[in-house]
């Protein structure tokens, strides 16, 4: 935690070598959290330089509250939102009547042998904004009211696009672990 | 439904919680320069805000200087008035048309630069009586007027010769004084100056971790010196700037420091220490230093294990029992000076801002009489803003060799700890002698 500290105070001093040693420290973590708000490596690597400039430029105004991988995050998460909303402003309208429904549930629920690789390959297969509502609610621990003001849809609309994206996500990881089971029986 | 819902959550939550992969080599090279380039920004923008806070000062003092003169003026105006007319009682009439000056023509002769050419000021007070008995509705207020500010050395000879009137009691000490050392053009002035500084803090009380801190410190004597250009914008009022080096020290007691660390230090790290003080946390940089607090747990802490290492068992050199906290500043003050008292030993009050910029910051303890480096205080702003309060004394040597004798109060505005809640609002005190030269 004072190591922390004492990187943080470099970098306030401009010291380069304690920018980029806390560059080094959370880019892999952070990487991994804008690889599962994004659909492409491009969107990733966009939000983590911009979400990294962010965190040089307010990192003044970290008052050691709380942790400081979970303040990086929160700026991730932020930046992935502007660019979400950035780059879907033109499909902001409420088209969820248009969106096919999924197969029927899947009742599959036996998870064993995913590997986080997998899971992350079937985030990011989700539609733009499934994929947003969902990583807000489920991984973030966001309410559907606060989600609605972050992503300019009704609450109606947050709900509804979770529902789709548990089945959608449920149907995939069903999948995964079906091919799983062929492959270990033989 | 509802227990599967939670359970794709909760895959998902904890199956890419601790996932991380590398990002591309070249993400770095992008955010490296963008956050250079801001750096540079916020600079320019500290720079900018800085030469906002002198104009804007400038622009002040020049205000309150204009309203000052008018005021000299305006009294000036009429306390000659009245005593030219008791004047007037006593003497000859003669006296009347001997000297007529428009008001307006004093006022702005004034106004005018004091070394004005005495032709101009003869215009002003003709000798020839015949062009002043011509002038019709002229009055005495006129002539008191005119007679009160042109006071000065020549002008009141001229003055006497016309109208063969004695020395004119009338003539204000100050204005004199004024005339004569206007007349010289003595508006610079140069000082060098030393003073013995003592930096503490206002404890809170309420900050009990602090005040603990606080009492195993004891804020040292140290020193400033440096040299001030002013320039004096009227009878009364200056304004000051310059180059200070000012050093503080804060003397961290209970800290028994050894030597030859070096030799058990096994982790190879630079950082073995971190000492929380008032000014921050200090971080030793000094792989062979260890250190033991004597005087308090709650201040130190260290990776180094106390189980796997025992000092008293290691062949440690003892070096001394405290360590010594040095801050020192580069600082460029912004002063305005008020003449309170000008007699042969002038008072002013002085009060100004000064940005401080850190240029050294060290923590060491002592080796054999001399400095011996121990680490760092950590999370130092490099530029900080500080008011001063203070009063000055000056002493003339001679005509332009001043001795200056300045006991100053220094406030600062914003904490120069940048990330710890550091021990209240920091203030020095500090007493500036020095020498002066007039030009």
């Amino acid at each position: 935690m004072t190591d922390i500290k004492n990187i943080i105070s470099g970098c306030l001093k401009g010291n380069r070598r304690d920018q980029e040693l806390l560059y080094r420290r959370h880019a892999a973590r952070l990487y991994a959290v804008c690889l599962q708000y994004s659909g492409n490596d491009e969107e990733a690597r966009d939000i983590l330089q911009e979400g990294f400039i962010k965190v040089f430029e307010n990192l003044v105004n970290y008052k050691h509250e709380g942790s400081f991988e979970g303040w990086v995050r929160r700026i991730m998460v932020n930046t992935a939102l502007e660019k979400y909303r950035s780059r879907n402003h033109l499909r902001m309208v409420d088209d969820i009547d248009k969106v096919p429904e999924p197969d029927a549930e899947p009742d599959n629920e036996d998870y064993a042998g995913l590997q986080a690789v997998d899971l992350m390959t079937i985030i990011r297969e989700l539609p733009p904004k499934y994929r947003m509502v969902f990583n807000l609610f489920a991984i973030e621990g966001y309410s559907h009211k606060e989600i609605s003001k972050m992503m300019n849809i009704s609450e109606g609309t947050s709900k509804s696009n979770l529902s789709r994206a548990r089945i959608i996500l449920q149907r995939r990881v069903g999948i995964f672990t079906g091919i799983g089971k062929k492959l270990s029986n033989g | 439904m509802d227990d599967k819902n939670a359970n794709i959550d909760l895959l998902f939550r904890n199956g890419l919680k601790d996932f991380e992969v590398l990002p591309p080599d070249d993400v770095w090279d992008k955010i490296s320069p963008a956050v250079r380039k801001q750096q540079r920004v916020y600079i320019i923008l500290r720079a900018a805000a800085m030469i906002a806070v002198l104009v804007t000062l400038g622009f002040l003092s020049s205000t309150w200087n204009n309203e000052i003169n008018d005021r000299l003026v305006n009294s000036a105006g009429n306390t000659e008035t009245n005593n030219q007319l008791s004047l007037s009682e006593n003497t000859e009439d003669a006296l009347l048309a001997d000297a007529i000056v428009s008001p307006s023509a004093a006022v702005n002769n004034y106004k005018e630069p004091y070394h004005a050419a005495s032709s101009e000021r003869k215009k002003m007070i003709s000798p020839d009586k015949t062009s002043i008995s011509e002038a019709p509705g002229k009055t005495l207020l006129e002539v008191s007027n005119d007679n009160t500010l042109l006071a000065g050395t020549d002008t009141k000879i001229l003055f006497q010769s016309v109208t063969g009137i004695p020395d004119n009691p009338v003539y204000p000490l100050t204005s004199f004084t004024e005339t004569k050392s206007a007349a010289k053009g003595e508006r610079w002035s140069v000082a060098a100056l030393v003073s013995p500084t003592y930096l503490s803090s206002f404890q809170s009380e309420t900050a009990g971790n602090l005040s603990q801190l606080a009492s195993v410190e004891q804020p040292v004597v140290s020193y400033a010196g440096g040299f001030a250009l002013s320039y004096k914008l009227n009878k009364r009022l200056s304004v000051q700037s310059g180059l200070y080096y000012s050093s503080y020290g804060n003397e961290l007691t209970g800290i028994t420091a050894y030597g030859g660390f070096q030799a058990y230090d096994m982790v190879k790290g630079n950082r073995n220490f971190e000492v929380s003080t008032t000014n921050g946390t200090v971080f030793t940089n000094n792989s062979d230093v260890y250190l033991v607090d004597e005087a308090s747990d709650a201040r130190m802490s260290s990776h180094i294990d106390k189980n796997a290492f025992d000092p008293s068992k290691a062949s440690l050199d003892y070096l001394d029992n405290s360590l010594r906290q040095n801050l020192s500043y580069l600082e460029v003050p912004v002063i305005l000076r008020y003449k309170l008292v000008d007699r042969s030993v002038d008072f002013n009050i002085i009060g100004g801002l000064s940005s401080n910029l850190l240029v050294n910051n060290s923590v060491y303890t002592n080796l054999d009489g001399s400095k011996y480096e121990v680490g760092t205080t950590g999370g130092l702003n490099t530029l900080t803003f500080s008011s001063s309060l203070g009063m000055g004394f000056e002493y003339s040597l001679s005509g332009n060799l001043s001795f200056s004798l300045e006991p100053t109060f220094r406030y600062f505005l914003n904490p120069y700890n940048n990330l710890e809640r550091t021990g209240g609002h920091p203030y020095s005190f500090g007493v500036f002698s020095g020498f002066s030269y007039r030009f």
